[in-house]
Order: C-alpha cells, then sequence, then structure tokens
C-alpha cells in the first residue's frame, strides 16, 4: 500500500515577516503554496499511489477566496482522473464552514466530518484499509478527540489515523488542538499515524510510525528548511517505510554571520556573501541575516543596517531570482556595558523589571489590542529579543560617548 | 589619590611648566585663553591617555606647536596614592601615549597597571561625569522648567553620568512620542496603523464584494435550469404560433375554396367538364359561315345586271384600239401638209430666186461638180499668181514684187471649199450655212489676197506671167465647157456652186413633195377606214374631224367600260353564287353538330352562355388548384374555425406571449453575462491574494515600527529604572551629607531633605516646617541640586579616590551664593581634593591668595 501523508497545505496564505518587496517576489511568494499542492498531486500521480490523506489546513482560512479554491478544486480534479482518492480532514484555519461545500469537490474526496470516522477502502491487490479522522467545526478544538477514535478494527488490513493536532509536552501553550499524547496514539493499534498542524517535520515514534509531515510550503522566518510530504510504503508485513518528497518552491533559510570588530559595510557584505558561498539554489531563497555580537560593530555600521542600507547593498550583490535577503537580525553578545561599571548592579536590577512580558504588555497599552502584536509580545523569547534591541539600540546611540 | 604637583613637558600651550598642588581646594585662576582647559585636559590625558587622533578629540590632543622650543610632549603628575608618592609620566607614544609609574619613594618603577589599580574602575568620561562639574551641568537642570520634571531630575541623579542618561531618556521617550502616545491619533505609528486597518478593511470588504463559491454554482445553475424552461417554452409556442400562422396564411384560399364550392353548387358538371374551345370555335365557325352566307348574299343583290349583247363589247374594245391610230393619223395628216407647204415654199423661193423655171435644170454631178471647183480653184490661183507677178513688176526697181503664183493661194482655196462642204453638210439653219459659207469665202480672199513679199528675178516673170495667162485661158475654156453640159451655162459662173447647192435642194424639195403627198393620200384612207368601221358600232359624231375623235374617244371608253363591268358582274354572281352554295352546306354541317346539344334549352347569347360556363370553369380550376394547396389536415383544422378573427386571435396572443418568453429570455441571458461580467471584472480589479500578501507586508512593517517604538520606550525605561534604582540605591548614603550640605548652603535655612515613600522631595526648613520642592524657588532647588550632587561626588570621590575637578561652574552666581558654595567645596575639600578652574577674579576675595594660581602670569 503506497499513500502520500501531507498537512497544513494552507493554499492562499501570503508569508509574514516580509516588507517592501518586488512584484516579482510578490508574485512568487504569492504562488507559491498553489504550486507547492500541485506539486503534491504531480507526485501522487507520479508514485502511483493508492490514496492521498490531507490532515488539515488544506486551507489557509475558512473562508477561501475563488482563486484559491480553484487551485484547490483542479488539483482533485486532477487526482480524480487519475483514480486517485483523497481523505481529507479540515483543520483549525479551514474548519467545517458553508463557505467550504463539501460539494466542490470531486467524487474522490472523502471528507470527514466532526464526528470521528472511519472509511474504508479496498486496494487494487485485494487488502483494504480503513482511515479514521474527523475535521475542526470550528477555531479550536479543547477536547481530547483521539478518545473517539476506535481501537484497529480486525477485519481489515491496515488502519491509518489521520489527527490535526497538538501533542502535549511539545509546546504546551497548544493544548487547544485536540491534545494527545503519544501512548494514546499507540494504543489504538494503527499501522500509522499522520498528524497535521505542526509544521515543522518530526517523527514521534517510529513502531507505529507516528510523524508529523510538516507544512508543504513555509511562510515565516521560522517555518524555515525544506518543506514537503510524506510517501509511505506499508508492505504485506506491516513494515512501513516513509520518504520525504519535496513541495515547496521557496525556501526560508537563515546565515549566522559573526561580526568583527572593526567591520565596515563592505567587509560585512562580503563576509555575508562568503556564508551564502557559490552554490545556485533550485528554489528561491528567502534568507534572515543573523548577525552575531552586533554589538560590536560601530555605531555607523549599527545605522546602516537599521535603516536597511546594509540589505539594501547585500541585495544587489546576489541574483534578485535566486535569493532575496529579507532581514538582518542583530543579535548582541553578552558583553554590552551601557552602564558605568559602577552601576552594573542597578542596570541589571532593572533590566529584570523592564524586560518581562508584562511590563512589555503595559508598555505597549493599546497597541496590544492589534491581535498580532499581541500574539507577538506573547511569549518569553520574543521578549528576549527586544531587549537585545534595546541593548543594541542603546549601543548605537552611544550614549557615554566611548569609542 | 591626590594630585601634589603637576609638571608639563609640553602641552598645548604650556612648556616646561611645573604647578604645585595645595592639599584640599587649589583654585587655578586664568582668564579665556590662558589656559585652564588645556591644564585640566593634561591632567585627564596622563591618568587616562592622550586624545586620540579620531573623531572630535583631535583637538583634545594640545600637541605643542613644532618650533616652541621643540619640547617633549606630555608630562607628569605627581601623585600620593595609599599613602605613598608615585610619578606618573606620560609621553608621547602609542595608544594614548607611554606611561611609566615610579615611586618616588622606593624608586622602583611600578607596572603600567598599576595605573588601572590607581584609577580603579573608571575611565575618563565616567572620571569626568562623576567628578567633574562644570556649568552646562547647573544649565541642564536650570533647563527643567517643570518642578516635577526637576524633582524626578534629583530622583535620578544617581548614576554614572546621569545628567547623560537623563538626556538620553528624554530623547528616546520624545523620538517615541513623535511616533506614538497614548493618547496620539495623528502620528507616525498612529497614521501605519490606521493604513493597516484600513488595509484589513478593504480586505475584508472586497473578500465580500465576491458571492461565495456555492452561491456563484448554485446561482448560475438556476439560472440555466431557468434559461432552459424558458427555452423549451419558446419552442413549444413557436411551433404553436407557427401553425397558426400557416392557418392564417391559408385562411383566405380555404374561405375562397367555400366560396367558389357555393357558386358551383347548382351548376351541372358535364358543363364544367365541357371543351369549351371546341365549341367555341364551332359556334364562331357558325357564326362565320352565317354572317358570311348575309354577305354573299347581300353581295349577290347589289349586283346589277344588264342584257348587253357581249359581241358588241368586242367590236367596241376594237375600235376603242383604233383610236390612238386614228389620232396619230390625223397628226401625221396635219404634219404631212405642212411640210409640203414648207417644201413647197422653198422651191418657190428658189424659183423666185433664179427667176426661171427651174424644172428642166438638174444639179451637176459629183464628178462634173467636182471638176468646176477644182477649174474654180486653179483660176483664182492662177488670178491671184498673175496679180502677183504684175504687183512684182511694177515694183521691180527697188524690189521686184512678183506676183508669185502662191502655192498657198490654192492651199487657202482648198481649205475655203472644204469648209464650204462641211458647212453645207452641217445641220444648220440655211441662213447660217450661208453666213458661214461667206465668211470662209472672205477668210479664203483675203488670204489669197494677202500680198507676198518675195523677190523673183524680173525676167521670169514675164514668162511666168504668160504661164500662168495661158492657164487661165485653158481653165476659163473648161469652165465653160461644164457649164454648157450641164446647163449652168445660163447662169453666172459666179453662182455655179450657190446654184449647184440650190438646184440640189429643189431637187430634193419636190421629190420630198410627192413623196408626202403620197403618205398623206394613204393616212386619209386610214382614217376613213376608222370612220367607217367606228358607224358600225357607235353613234357617230356629228363631224368626222380631228375634233370630234377626242369624245368619241370617251364615249367608247365609257361604253367599253360599261360592256366590262356587265361581264365582270355575269362573272362575280356567278362565283357569288357557287360560295353561297357551299357556305349553306357548311352551315347545315355545323349546326348538325352533336357538340350543340349540350346547349339546347339555352335561350341566351351563346356568347353568354359560354363566358357565363367559362367563368364557372375557371372557377373550378382554381378551386381545385386551391384544394391542392391545402393539405388534408390543414383544411380539417381550418375547419375548425368560422372566421379569420378566430385566428388572428390566437395568432395575436400566441405572438405577445411569444415575445414575452423571448424578453425573459434576453433578460436570463443578459443577467447571466452580466454575472459573468461582475466576477471577471472583481477577478480583474480586485486580487485578493496580493491584498492578502500585501496586507502581511504591511503587518511586518508595523511590527517593526512597533517594535522600534517599544524599543525606545523600553530603552527610555530602563534608563529611567536604573537611574532611579540607583539614586535610590545611594541616596540614603549619601543624604546625609546632601543635608549638611544644603543646611550649609542656605546658611541654615534648612535643615534637611526628605523622600518620602512616593518619591516626593520635602525640605524642612529651620522653623520645622516641611516643603514640597515644588514650592521652592528656583533659587533654592539650585542649591539643593548642587547639594546633592555635590553629596553624589564626594561619595563617589571616596569610592574612587580621585580628585573632584570644577570647571569654571557658577558663573550666573552672585557674589553670597558664591561664597556659600565656595565654603561648601571648602569643607569638601578637606577630605577630598577639589581643583577649581575659574575665570573669575572674584575668587580672591573667597580664599587666600596662596591657593590660587594666576595662570594669567603663566
Amino acid at each position: 500500500m503506497k499513500f502520500i501523508h501531507a498537512a497544513d497545505i494552507h493554499l492562499g496564505s501570503p508569508f509574514q515577516g516580509l516588507r517592501k518587496i518586488s512584484n516579482d517576489v510578490r508574485e512568487k511568494v504569492i504562488a507559491s503554496t498553489g504550486e507547492a499542492y500541485n506539486k503534491l498531486v504531480q507526485d501522487a500521480i507520479d508514485n502511483s499511489v493508492d490514496f492521498v490523506c490531507i490532515v488539515g489546513d488544506l486551507f489557509d482560512n475558512p473562508e477561501p477566496d475563488l482563486e484559491t479554491l480553484n487551485i484547490a478544486i483542479s488539483g482533485m480534479d486532477k487526482l480524480n482522473e487519475a483514480g486517485i482518492p483523497v481523505y481529507l480532514s479540515y483543520g483549525n484555519h479551514d474548519y467545517l464552514n458553508f463557505k467550504i461545500p463539501s460539494n466542490i469537490f470531486p467524487k474522490n474526496v472523502k471528507i470527514f466530518g466532526n464526528q470521528v470516522e472511519t472509511k474504508t477502502q479496498t486496494l487494487q491487490d485485494g487488502m483494504t484499509v480503513a482511515i479514521t479522522g474527523f475535521s475542526y467545526a470550528k477555531r479550536a478544538e479543547v477536547n481530547a478527540r483521539i478518545d473517539e477514535y476506535p481501537v484497529k478494527n480486525q477485519d481489515v488490513d491496515f488502519q491509518i489515523g489521520m489527527l490535526h493536532g497538538s501533542m502535549d509536552g511539545i509546546n504546551s501553550t497548544e493544548a487547544h488542538y485536540a491534545p494527545f499524547t503519544q501512548s494514546q496514539l499507540i494504543s489504538k493499534n494503527y499501522d500509522y499515524w499522520a498528524l497535521g498542524h505542526i509544521h515543522k517535520r518530526q517523527e514521534i515514534n517510529s513502531k507505529p510510525i507516528i510523524t508529523y509531515s510538516g507544512n508543504t510550503q513555509g511562510r515565516h522566518v521560522n517555518e524555515s528548511g525544506v518543506k514537503g510530504v510524506n510517501l509511505v510504503t506499508i508492505d504485506s508485513k506491516e513494515k512501513a517505510t516513509v520518504n520525504f518528497l519535496e513541495t515547496d518552491v521557496i525556501e526560508w533559510n537563515s546565515i549566522e554571520v559573526k561580526a568583527v570588530a572593526g567591520m565596515d559595510l563592505d567587509k560585512l557584505i562580503a563576509a555575508i556573501l562568503r556564508e551564502i558561498g557559490d552554490a545556485t539554489q533550485s528554489k528561491f531563497q528567502l534568507i534572515n541575516i543573523i548577525l552575531r555580537d552586533s554589538n560590536i560593530l560601530d555605531s555607523v555600521v549599527l545605522d546602516d543596517i537599521s535603516s536597511g542600507l546594509a540589505l539594501m547593498q547585500i541585495q544587489k550583490q546576489v541574483d534578485p531570482n535566486e535569493i532575496l535577503f529579507h532581514r538582518i537580525t542583530m543579535k548582541a553578545n553578552e558583553n554590552i556595558q551601557m552602564f558605568s561599571e559602577l552601576d552594573r548592579e542597578f542596570w541589571e536590577k532593572s533590566e529584570n523589571l523592564v524586560f518581562n512580558s508584562k511590563t512589555v504588555q503595559e508598555t505597549l497599552g493599546r497597541l496590544i489590542e492589534l491581535d498580532f502584536i499581541a500574539e507577538e509580545y506573547s511569549d518569553e523569547e520574543e521578549v528576549a529579543l527586544v531587549k537585545d534591541r534595546v541593548e543594541l539600540m542603546l549601543k548605537q546611540r552611544n550614549v557615554l560617548g566611548d569609542e | 589619590m591626590k594630585i601634589n604637583r603637576i609638571e608639563i613637558y609640553g602641552f598645548g600651550k604650556w612648556n616646561n611648566i611645573t604647578f604645585d598642588l595645595k592639599q584640599g581646594l587649589q583654585v587655578f585662576y586664568g582668564l579665556n585663553e590662558a589656559g585652564k582647559s588645556t591644564l585640566r585636559q593634561f591632567i585627564y590625558s596622563v591618568l587616562f591617555g592622550f586624545a586620540t587622533g579620531k573623531g572630535g578629540n583631535k583637538y583634545l590632543r594640545y600637541i605643542p606647536k613644532k618650533g616652541k622650543k621643540s619640547a617633549a610632549y606630555g608630562g607628569i603628575l605627581e601623585i600620593e596614592y595609599q599613602k605613598h608618592l608615585y610619578a606618573v609620566e606620560r609621553t608621547k607614544g602609542k595608544n594614548g601615549g607611554t606611561v611609566s609609574i615610579k615611586n618616588l619613594d622606593t624608586g622602583i618603577t611600578m607596572p603600567p597597571e598599576f595605573l588601572s589599580e590607581i584609577l580603579g574602575p573608571v575611565d575618563q568620561k565616567t572620571y569626568e561625569r562623576l567628578l567633574g562639574f562644570n556649568q552646562s551641568d547647573l544649565d541642564d537642570f536650570n533647563d527643567l522648567s517643570n518642578r516635577d520634571d526637576l524633582r524626578r531630575h534629583i530622583l535620578r541623579m544617581g548614576a554614572v553620568g546621569s545628567d547623560e542618561w537623563i538626556k538620553l531618556e528624554q530623547s528616546l521617550k520624545k523620538e517615541a512620542n513623535e511616533m506614538y502616545t497614548v493618547s496620539s491619533r495623528t502620528r507616525q505609528l498612529d497614521r501605519k496603523i490606521k493604513e493597516y486597518e484600513q488595509a484589513q478593511k478593504k480586505l475584508q470588504e472586497d473578500k465580500d464584494r465576491f458571492p461565495d463559491y456555492q452561491s456563484i454554482q448554485e446561482l448560475q445553475k438556476k439560472s440555466e435550469q431557468h434559461l432552459k424552461e424558458v427555452r423549451d417554452q419558446i419552442n413549444i409556442l413557436g411551433n404553436q404560433l407557427a401553425e397558426t400562422t400557416s392557418l392564417l396564411n391559408n385562411w383566405d384560399n380555404y374561405a375562397e375554396i367555400r366560396q367558389i364550392r357555393e357558386a358551383l353548387k347548382d351548376v351541372p358538371t358535364q358543363y364544367l367538364k365541357l371543351d369549351l374551345n371546341e365549341l367555341e370555335i364551332l359556334l364562331n365557325q357558325i357564326k362565320a359561315t352565317r354572317s358570311e352566307i348575309k354577305k354573299l348574299k347581300h353581295e349577290l343583290s347589289e349586283l346589277k345586271l344588264t342584257n348587253e349583247k357581249q359581241d358588241d363589247a368586242e367590236k367596241l374594245v376594237q375600235l376603242q384600239g383604233r383610236l390612238p391610230e386614228v389620232k396619230l393619223n390625223y397628226g401625221q395628216v396635219e404634219d404631212l401638209n405642212k411640210r409640203i407647204q414648207r417644201l413647197l415654199d422653198q422651191s418657190r423661193m428658189i424659183e423666185k430666186q433664179y427667176n426661171q423655171d427651174l424644172s428642166g435644170v438638174h444639179p451637176m454631178t459629183e464628178k462634173e461638180f467636182n471638176e468646176f471647183k477644182e477649174l474654180a480653184l486653179k483660176e483664182k490661183r492662177v488670178n491671184a499668181d498673175i496679180n502677183q507677178i504684175k504687183n512684182q513688176m511694177l515694183e521691180t526697181a527697188p524690189s521686184r514684187r512678183s506676183k508669185a503664183s502662191n502655192p498657198s493661194a490654192n492651199m487657202v482655196l482648198g481649205l475655203a471649199a472644204i469648209l464650204s462642204i462641211i458647212d453645207f453638210l452641217l445641220p444648220l439653219n440655211i441662213y447660217i450655212k450661208v453666213v458661214i459659207l461667206a465668211i470662209i469665202i472672205v477668210a479664203g480672199y483675203v488670204t489669197v489676197k494677202a500680198p507676198k513679199t518675195t523677190s523673183a528675178p524680173a525676167a521670169s516673170l514675164s514668162d511666168l506671167l504668160e504661164e500662168n495667162e495661158a492657164n487661165l485661158d485653158k481653165i476659163k475654156k473648161d469652165i465653160f465647157s461644164i457649164g454648157q453640159q450641164t446647163g449652168f451655162g445660163s447662169f453666172s459662173r459666179e453662182d455655179w456652186s450657190v446654184l449647184q447647192n440650190d438646184l440640189q435642194n429643189y431637187q430634193h424639195q419636190l421629190k420630198e413633195v410627192d413623196e408626202l403627198k403620197q403618205k398623206l393620200n394613204k393616212t386619209t384612207t386610214q382614217i376613213e377606214n376608222f370612220w367607217q368601221f367606228s358607224q358600225q358600232v357607235v353613234v357617230m359624231p356629228q363631224t368626222r374631224s380631228k375634233e370630234a375623235i377626242a369624245p368619241l374617244t370617251n364615249q367608247i371608253a365609257k361604253l367599253v367600260q360599261a360592256a366590262n363591268l356587265q361581264r365582270e358582274n355575269v362573272q362575280k354572281s356567278e362565283i357569288l353564287n357557287k360560295n353561297l352554295q357551299d357556305q349553306q352546306v357548311l352551315l347545315k354541317k355545323l349546326e348538325s353538330d352533336p357538340k350543340l346539344l349540350i346547349m339546347s334549352g339555352v335561350d341566351e347569347d351563346s356568347d353568354q352562355w359560354i363566358e357565363e360556363v367559362r367563368t364557372k370553369q375557371n372557377l373550378y380550376l382554381r378551386l381545385t388548384a386551391l384544394e391542392n394547396s391545402l393539405s388534408a389536415t390543414l383544411t380539417q383544422k381550418l375547419e375548425q374555425y368560422k372566421d379569420s378573427a378566430m385566428l388572428r386571435e390566437s395568432q395575436s396572443s400566441q405572438e405577445s406571449k411569444l415575445a414575452e418568453l423571448k424578453q425573459t429570455e434576453n433578460q436570463i441571458l443578459d443577467e447571466r453575462a452580466d454575472q459573468i461580467g461582475k466576477l471577471s471584472g472583481l477577478k480583474n480589479s480586485v486580487d485578493i491574494l496580493n491584498e492578502q500578501q500585501q496586507l502581511s507586508e504591511l503587518q511586518t512593517e508595523l511590527k517593526e515600527l512597533i517594535a522600534n517604538w517599544l524599543t525606545l520606550q523600553l530603552g527610555a525605561k530602563w534608563v529611567d529604572q536604573t537611574l532611579s534604582i540607583a539614586t535610590k540605591g545611594r541616596l540614603p548614603i549619601i543624604m546625609e551629607e546632601a543635608n549638611r550640605y544644603f543646611n550649609q548652603i542656605t546658611n541654615g535655612r534648612y535643615s534637611k531633605i526628605e523622600f518620602d515613600k512616593d518619591d516626593m522631595i520635602n525640605v524642612t526648613d529651620k522653623h520645622g516646617e516641611t516643603f514640597e520642592i515644588a514650592e521652592l524657588s528656583k533659587g533654592t532647588m539650585e542649591q539643593l541640586y548642587i547639594s546633592i550632587r555635590f553629596a553624589f561626588m564626594k561619595s563617589f570621590s571616596d569610592t574612587v579616590q580621585l580628585p573632584i575637578i570644577i570647571d569654571d561652574a557658577f558663573v550666573a552666581f552672585d557674589d553670597i551664593r558664591i561664597k556659600q558654595i565656595f565654603d561648601l567645596l571648602k569643607s569638601i575639600a578637606d577630605q577630598n581634593q577639589v581643583i577649581y578652574f575659574t575665570a573669575k577674579k572674584e575668587v580672591y576675595n573667597l580664599t587666600d591668595d596662596r591657593d590660587i594660581v594666576d595662570l594669567n602670569t603663566k
């Protein structure tokens, strides 16, 4: 039995964290999720799979626009023509609602309702497979739906579980999404668990294989690296092998460059280019430049970086059809000294008072009403980044005028 | 540490100069340009290093100008540190200069790191901030207009370089506020937020503009369905209408059929089948025959016949045939008579001419005449010659002219003769002939007589004359004999030619008369015959004359005519009768034709009858044609209608219904096109995914801006917190000192400074009254500030053990205030070295002269 396990396709999703990109790049960006999806469809056909499982978040939002719907439908049509069934469950982003009516898809698409249900298919060689799953009916699912999954049906040869949700322990703040534990999954005795929701591809368990296939196309700096789907083969002895098939057309990546004392802009650019190397990439790259020890740099260079000049200059050095440097992330090492040594204790005490999420949120005031701001500053990681920025900013201001 | 001595090798304007410093307060007095700053900078430079050549600091190097005794750069600070004396020497070198520290007690050179130990955790900037006090510090303080700011300023003085920090905090806040404040609505960040929110809204609006997929599909399906329904209806109705129209189109024919059937209702079939043409032909024939018979009869009756005999007619014709001849005869008779008469006249004339009877005289024969003519000619010639000779003989003296016989004379003669004959033969009037003859004769004569000039010998002339005369005689004789022979002799010889001619004429004339007379007789006889004959035939006229011929002719003609006519009529009547018979036979035959039986019983005019039947037959044909054109089904359908009005109504209502349906169809089509157009228009004008992406980018921008803003705010907060904590941390320690200083400075007016739990600063005066600093005067607040500041400095100085350096501060203070400050400084200086630079001469009033170094004089 051969099938494709895909999840979090997020058709129509914009890319976050980019600004003032050229129309060319924007076009590439907009088309990327659709192209990744089409690649997945083509892979299914090329590999003559028995079926395709899409585990949630096919669409990026519960009211996809016509263009996006058309892309989805034509992909399904292609699979229909090739005689490949699709087992589709909706996730927290594209939860069941009347804006995505079930009859838009051809007959090969089998949609899971909000109740946990099992669909069966008889394969060409006569073997039978049961696929269990459910669709989200709203933006979150606090219940542990895993409890509703039946134990493996003895009458079928294979059983596969589709679950869009988060495993407690990976990240506790995700417990709004049909939480489950590893042992709960294992207890069902299925041959394979196709998970969705977590965009980072990872294998949770090997026997049976419990895995997140990850999303099919990275959409912001935290979804870096190559993206794709799982091509799963399970032989008659119930041995499962997973092959990764790339589907993304744009890749998010970072490079690290260490600042060196006395570096001017040109040297910095040279260092960055060295890090990129000569290899041409087959996919369009969105690169985040992480500049370590940036506090070492003098304020002129820091100004160039924060004004965007540095980014512009370095972008000129590369082929805009291959690479876009979208950001320079400055990181300071521990050695920033702002205040006089005499004041160190006060300085450090106040640091703790200021750089916590409470104070940050207070400071933001009504800006927190912007939902993306609230999200941004809700975790401590981000607060730490803010502290870096403040330190660098103070350094740039060169308050004490030290050379 | 304390500085005991300053020894400068070369630094700025200072050159090989030494200053010894007092313990406690050391004043350096110097006007502008005296070198105060240079000196101060020297101290800093030795301790912390020469300024680098970079940036604004290069002017602090004070490198001595060349040529001024070329002193070395740098110098020595003799210091006391931990109860030991050291000489810290810094001279020109890398990295801020070469330092050497010598323990003056032991003479040991200390390692350069020793300097760091001495200085502690302090760099030049920190040192300047901590232990430096200058005018700008005061100025900045004074710039704070708000009491609360003042309060807070004081509350935050506790960190190193707090003034700079305070400045920074202010500028960070200012920058942040420029972007956005709690209450702002129109600043940069506000605008960006608004931009974002608007874009968000627009995106949603644009999304909403699109009908959702499902409803689009449904709508399409519905309209398709509707369209199909309408079209089906249109089809059905169209067919119905076609049928109705067809019925209507055929109505007239149908109506006509009915009409004709009605008309032919009583007509017997055989009438309709009748071949009218045949009948018509027959009838026409009969008619024609009848009329022909009538005509013949009429013609016959018109013929007038008489009983004249035939043979009379023949004779008449004969007679008539002879009339022209008799007319001619009469003419001839007349003519003959005339001619005879004329001839007789002519002959008589001739007779008269000669006055004799010419009957017995005959003209000469040709031979005789020719002979005569020849002779006459000869004669003439000879005569001429003779004359000529004679003439010549006469003229012989000068010139002899001889009358030669002129051959030319003969020639002329001959010519004349020929011309005469020709003339005679010409068919001209005799008189003209005579004239011509005369002319010829005259011409001949003249020519002959023309004198010729010939010179001939005289001798021969007479011979010639003789000869010629002899000739002449002969000739004359011959002529004479001729005359005898012919009878001409009785006439003069000159007339002979004429005579000859006349005679010929005369004879001729007489002969002719005879002939004519014969003819005349003949002709007359013929006329007689004619009259005799005519007598038998017609009535004779009165006279039988030429004049009678014409009327006779007429008469005869008439008679002949009548006879002819008669004959004709007879013939005609025979023919007519024959024809008549034939026609009657024919008529009988025609009238017995069985075809006519059909007309039995018909009284009217057969023509009319035929026409009627024909009409009926035509109707019948029409009927047949119409019936053929209408199919049975059609006829069946039509039979259901009484009249066309019903049909028309039907048609009209169907038409209007059809029009309605068509309109509906068009509406639906328009709607569909509209939908498609709208959708594609929407798709063209609105690109949701693009908008979404751009919104995301806008969000990123906004995030960036907010992060910047947040950075500024948090930075300010951090600074603020640090300052606050630092101050609060340090304040208690220095408060005691500050109190004392404040008391001292205010001359005991105020005794205490306190911070309450709300960070409010209160002062208590000597009376025990407490004031918030907001209630203090500006001057007092200044004093408060100075007290606290000095307390800080003292505290720092205790920590870092370095001298306090005050640089030309208090310029705006009045004398009393200065004194207060100075006293305070002096008391501080008891424990911590204070170096005071000033440009104010008044300083001499404040302290012992020995404590003052006058830089102006150095």
